[in-house]
């Protein structure tokens, strides 16, 4: 436990949930022991927080994890919804009104973009051609380098992560697959090679191969090379030996 | 929730629950024929238990619309409503009274 203690609830993103969230910090606050003042003044903050989520998320939930140690509280609010850094002047005139053509804007400009894209790889042959030639993996390559590189500069916000950092660390669960899998893996393909008809195995395999020399669809007797147990990579084997093996080309 | 519940005298509107983007809404149109109207507008906000930061932008448009027209009177506003009004600086408007 090591002296803290978390609470969360989930609510659906709306302004009537607000309320509900104001009564589960109210209960927490009170469990907690926290002075009306103190009380107040988190319910006003964290309820601000929840209507932002409510109105500029677009996340259709939101949850809240209160987090208590021996001298503090942390409450947490997440959503599911995209960051985006906007900074706008407050207006008298009320909320709202930027949202829709800021969205409209955006997603014209996510088409246009789109349909460059589009444009380029017809340009280069189609998409077979884009594959041999390695173009998609250097958009893939040149693309995550630009994402890394925004992070890096700080041009990308990513909320806990270059940002809005929390000062404690909370210890994260890792699953860990010991070697004993392997070992018991090993073991079951070992009976099932010995326990299954393998002469009625080598014949599905030289049916399935016939089948893609013969230009016949193959689905079928590599149903039927499933069925007499044979092994991925022995279906994989008979259909290399036509077929050969793609490689995939390394380009930067 | 809130409730809204209109009075004659004084003049002004009697609200019970909570003022947050659910309830916002019902508080502006409550509000706006005596906004238009001008002159003082007494809000009985003791029953009021929240109010968050659009509640207090209603106010804000109220109080800059009747500049020179007539006053915000807010009576006994609890301590966290009376916290918000500090920190978003509505003192600041000449024509809003706090009546504890």
């Amino acid at each position: 436990m090591n002296g803290t203690s978390t609470t969360s609830r989930s609510f659906p993103a709306t302004a009537q949930a607000l309320s509900e969230v104001r009564r589960f910090l109210r209960e927490c606050a009170g469990t907690a022991g926290l002075s009306e003042l103190a009380t107040d003044d988190l319910i006003l903050a964290v309820s601000e927080a929840c209507a932002n989520v409510v109105l500029h998320s677009g996340s259709a939930d939101l949850e809240v994890s209160w987090r208590e140690r021996a001298d503090s509280v942390e409450v947490l609010v997440r959503d599911h919804g995209a960051f985006r850094r906007r900074v706008r002047v407050p207006s008298v005139e009320g909320p709202g009104g930027f949202g829709i053509p800021l969205m409209t804007a955006l997603t014209d400009q996510l088409e246009r973009e789109a349909e460059a894209l589009f444009a380029e790889i017809a340009s280069i042959g189609g998409v077979v051609r884009g594959i041999e030639t390695g173009w998609f993996q250097r958009q893939i390559a040149q693309s995550a380098a630009a994402f890394q590189r925004q992070v890096e500069m700080g041009e990308r916000i990513i909320v806990g992560v270059n940002e809005f950092l929390s000062d404690d660390d909370h210890p994260v669960e890792i699953l860990k697959v010991s070697n004993d899998a392997e070992a018991q893996q090993r073991q079951q393909l070992a009976r099932v090679r010995a326990e299954r008809d393998n002469e009625l195995v080598e014949r599905r395999l030289e049916a399935l191969r016939q089948a893609a020399e013969s230009d016949h669809n193959v689905i079928g007797p590599m149903l039927d090379c499933a069925r007499a147990y044979c092994t991925l990579f022995e279906i994989r084997h008979a259909l290399e030996r036509v077929w050969g093996a793609y490689r995939e080309p390394v380009f930067f | 929730m809130l409730e809204i519940a209109k009075t004659d005298d004084p003049r002004g509107l009697r609200l019970v629950g909570e003022i947050d983007l659910a309830t916002v809404d019902d508080l502006t149109a409550a509000l706006e024929p005596h906004v238009r109207e001008g002159g003082d507008i007494t809000l009985d906000v003791a029953g009021v238990r929240f109010m968050g930061s659009s509640g207090a932008q209603v106010l804000i448009r109220a109080l800059v619309s009747l500049e020179g027209r007539g006053r915000l009177v807010l009576v006994q506003p609890v301590s966290s409503v009376r916290r918000l009004i500090e920190i978003m600086g509505l003192d600041r408007f000449d024509n809003l009274e706090v009546r504890p």
